[in-house]
């Protein structure tokens, strides 16, 4: 063999055949793997404890992300499966033609439309065949389609059918197939007129649909109940109407007794007539209340009810049992407000007078015509009225003519909106209020209970077709809820939403989300901090090996992997103990606490999704961790295996 | 019979800094031939550490002229470690030390975590082959450790670690094994048993021993040729690694003032 020097071969290990350099990198990255492996069965007990700190950090943070999950689809799962968060109903009572509704309908968004005749529900009693008596509900409107039935396990109710609420079935003790009575009452003159509907329940709803007495029915039925009540004939159902004068209602009625009632006979008088309230006033307070002098030596009483209007047959029959006294009636009627057809001025202040309270005020005319009140004078007997002077000369009108009256509605919950009605100038006053006969202020306040116009033709007031003044509207998804009522609203539809509480549904869910984050970083922050300054200390710890592994020629990267691949191995087996301490606790969870409380899904669970995105999260934190350990093993010297001790 | 070259350096120097105080070994040619046991002797401080660092291809020349170590199989030819340095080629240093060198460190040098069978099939993991088992078995039955194949080295005695630690070495019978006072931890009549047994078992292999000791007994009576190494201060006070060889044959090297 020639000793002599060999010119060196070229320095491409390729060139000496490589497998004479073996190790290539995919070898090299199986024999630290190996090692690797090897160092951590090795050291079991510190292995053992990273896994379970990587464990401890991370399962209580799936448990957390599990149990926000769960509790916000319970919540929005309540949400979408009640039809009440899609409702969007109309605040302000207004008479709409059917187009309105079908538009509504039509509306992307939209998914139903129910139009009503009222804003609130009609009342009605509903008995079983073999009773006489029933029990009280709330008619409403339906139709097919309806959320509110269809997702409550109910089923539509057509012509001649009924469906009932729970509560309202559980009254009446009835069920499916059962037939039951509506039937509906009023007064005509002085006799109760009662009319009936024979109905066969159709289905009876969830108990969770509606907590109230509640019979829903095609709107027809509802339409017909109403027109009943106002004394509109119903043709095809046979009912007639009511004719003659319009009804009169008021807030209460003061009476001036010259005979005096003794408090026992003034209680007996008020429970008697079925007032709720009779009290004596002083000349102070019956001037406050009703702006007029007080006569002089008569005893001043008012009479009313606490929540509801007083009728005018009920003052009526009263008046009967006081008897031989001659009371001045003075019925009382509170915000009614009018202008005058064809002069520009504010609306003034209406008030029922009686000529012996106004005589003293007027200026021009009397009111000798005007008739004692009863509650049967038709229209053309009392459409009288006292103008104030100032009004009256501003308009150029003088006693004796004939103007239109506005009458403005009081509140938005007024059925007749606008009412214009002809009256006849008696007289003119000094006042600042229009005076008017007290028949005439009932049947204007009467307005506010039930739709009326004035019909020229035979000069009176009468009854109007109530029209349909409400809906029942439902949006597709609870997303949609608030646009939709943005957008009503800005195009002049006030509406009431369930928004507020879908929001606060959302911004729970957000609030929970970014709490969770929160938590979540703070754990992870320290577990990274434990996991760097472990993956640091180890190789510290192990510098010698990995020194000698540089010597005998792993490369620098190489070495720079081991760490990296233990670092992965923690992280697959921490996050799989994680994740099995997460599997228990939500089957403990779920199958102890949810069943209990009956929800209508899991209380904690974790979409695969984010199951697969924590793990990838915990491997990725785990080899970042290692990074700066497996730098720094990377700069470990060759040199220094030579010299440990 | 002329033999092969393993390693040959020509006007290598390596300064070294110490705590202010400045420290050169320098080689004005040093010729390793294959199949021969060289031993490295001289006081502390004398350099040896540093002759054995930069032999082990860890250590970067300061300058040298000619730096060339053989690859691992006869038609190799020599490859030029010094112009590997100049171009910090790092991959080729560490591929070079995977299969032309062995290391017997003064430690053992064993993966503690590894049991010896694992620590024996370590070298050839790194260079991509199969472990042989008959040679890791018959190895280990030549040098009495067989019986420990499968223990982990905190179970075995000292000496017996040493011995594993030059199996290793010898595994891919590569042709140049540093051994940095691979007997420091065992008792003197062990340690001529495990020489003569490194001995013996390189020559079989055809591998070169290079042995730094501070047992100069021990060396001599293996060896067959020995480094001397010794200081001294040079001018401008900086301490310099003079060697001379014991063996007049091979005495070319020349004492520096």
């Amino acid at each position: 063999m020639d000793v002599a020097t060999k010119t060196a071969k070229s320095q491409d290990p390729k060139a000496a055949g490589d497998e004479k350099f073996g190790g290539s990198f995919a070898d090299q990255f199986r024999l630290t793997g190996r090692l690797a492996f090897l160092d951590l069965k090795d050291e079991a007990l510190l292995t053992v404890c990273m896994i379970s700190a990587i464990a401890a950090v991370l399962a209580p943070m799936l448990i957390l992300i599990g149990l926000k999950f769960g509790v916000v689809d319970i919540l929005r799962k309540e949400l979408i499966e009640d039809p009440d968060y899609r409702l969007l109903q109309p605040i302000a009572s207004k008479s709409r033609p059917e187009s309105f509704f079908d538009d509504l309908a039509k509306r992307p968004g939209i998914s139903f439309v129910q139009p009503r005749v009222n804003l609130s529900d009609t009342s009605v009693r509903l008995r079983t065949p073999d009773r006489k008596s029933g029990e009280s509900f709330n008619l409403k409107p339906t139709h097919a389609g309806d959320p509110l039935l269809l997702e409550s396990g109910g089923l539509i109710p057509q012509e001649g059918e009924v469906t009932l609420s729970a509560v309202g079935a559980a009254k009446l003790k009835v069920k499916t197939g059962d037939k039951v009575i509506l039937y509906i009452t009023r007064s005509n003159r002085k006799r109760r007129e009662r009319e009936e509907v024979e109905l066969v329940v159709k289905s009876v709803l969830k108990a969770s649909a509606d907590p109230h007495s509640s019979a829903y029915t095609p709107l027809i039925l509802v339409q017909d109940v109403e027109r009943f009540k106002s004394g509109i004939p119903v043709a095809s159902r046979g009912w007639t109407g009511i004719i003659g004068a319009p009804k009169q209602t008021f807030d209460s009625v003061y009476l001036a007794l010259d005979n005096r009632l003794n408090p026992v006979e003034l209680n007996t008088l008020k429970i008697t007539s079925g007032f709720a309230i009779g009290e004596e006033r002083t000349p102070e307070q019956f001037t406050a209340e009703t702006g007029f002098r007080a006569p002089a030596d008569r005893q001043l009483v008012r009479i009313a009810n606490r929540r509801t209007h007083v009728d005018g047959s009920a003052i009526q029959r009263m008046l009967g049992r006081i008897g031989g006294r001659s009371p001045i009636v003075l019925p009382h009627v509170e915000g009614l407000l009018a202008s005058v057809e064809g002069v520009d001025s504010d609306s003034v202040p209406v008030a029922a007078a009686h000529p012996d309270l106004a005589g003293a005020t007027l200026a021009a005319g009397d009111l000798t015509a005007w008739k004692p009140w009863r509650d049967d004078l038709s229209y053309g007997q009392v459409d009288r009225i006292v103008l104030p002077k100032a009004l009256a000369e501003k308009g150029g009108i003088a006693v004796g003519a004939r103007i239109t009256l506005s009458i403005k509605p009081r509140s938005e919950a007024d059925q007749t909106r606008d009412l214009a009605a002809v009256v006849y100038v008696e007289a003119l006053s000094n006042g600042d209020r229009i005076l008017v006969h007290p028949a005439l202020a009932g049947m204007m306040a009467r307005g506010r209970i039930r739709k009326i116009a004035y019909d020229g033709q035979i000069n009176s007031l009468i009854q109007s077709d109530p029209g349909l003044r409400g809906f029942r509207a439902y949006a597709t998804t609870i997303d949609e809820v608030p646009r939709l009522a943005r957008e009503l609203t800005e195009e002049g539809l006030e509406l009431r939403t369930r928004d507020k509480q879908i929001e606060v549904v959302q911004r729970t869910d957000r609030a929970l989300t970014q709490m969770i984050l929160l938590i979540g970083a703070v754990a992870l922050i320290g577990g990274v901090a434990v996991l760097i300054a472990s993956f640091y200390a180890a190789v510290e710890r192990k510098k010698g090996e990995l020194a000698l592994l540089r010597l005998v020629g792993l490369s620098r990267w190489s070495l720079f992997t081991m760490p990296v691949q233990q670092s992965l191995m923690f992280g697959v087996s921490g996050f799989l103990v994680a994740y099995s301490l997460f599997l228990i606790f939500a089957g403990i969870i779920n199958n102890f606490y949810a069943a209990d409380l009956r929800l209508p899904g899991s209380l904690c669970r974790l979409p695969m999704g984010y199951v697969i995105s924590s793990l990838i999260v915990t491997i990725g934190l785990a080899a970042l961790s290692s990074t700066i350990g497996a730098a720094r093993a990377t700069r470990i010297d060759p040199a220094e295996a030579l010299r440990i001790e | 019979m002329t033999l092969a070259p393993v390693l040959t350096i020509r006007s290598l120097k390596k300064r070294r800094e110490r705590g202010g105080a400045a420290f050169e070994l320098r080689i004005p040619q040093l010729d390793l031939l294959a199949g021969q046991f060289y031993g490295v002797i001289g006081p502390s401080g004398s350099g040896k550490s540093t002759l054995l660092d930069t032999l082990a291809l860890v250590l970067r020349p300061t300058a040298a002229e000619a730096f060339k170590v053989a690859g691992p199989s006869s038609g190799d030819g020599m490859f030029d470690v010094d112009a590997m340095w100049r171009r910090d080629d790092e991959v080729m240093l560490s591929r070079i030390r995977q299969t032309t060198f062995g290391y017997v460190l003064q430690s053992g040098g064993l993966l503690g975590f590894a049991t010896v069978r694992q620590n024996l099939e370590l070298p050839f993991q790194i260079v991509g082959r199969a472990p042989d088992r008959n040679r890791i078995e018959s190895l280990a039955e030549q040098f009495g450790v067989a019986s420990e194949l499968n223990k982990k080295p905190r179970f075995l005695s000292g000496g017996q670690r040493q011995r594993v630690a030059i199996l290793r070495a010898l595994m891919l019978a590569p042709p140049l094994i540093l051994a940095d006072e691979p007997t420091a931890a065992i008792d003197h009549a062990r340690a001529q048993q495990v020489v003569s047994g490194f001995r013996d078992l390189a020559l079989e292999n055809n591998c070169t021993i290079v042995m730094v000791s501070h047992d100069t007994d021990l060396v001599e009576s293996v060896a067959d040729d020995i480094l001397e190494l010794s200081t001294s201060i040079d001018p401008d006070g900086a301490a310099v690694s003079t060697s001379a060889w014991r063996n007049a044959a091979q005495a070319k090297t020349t004492a520096e003032a």
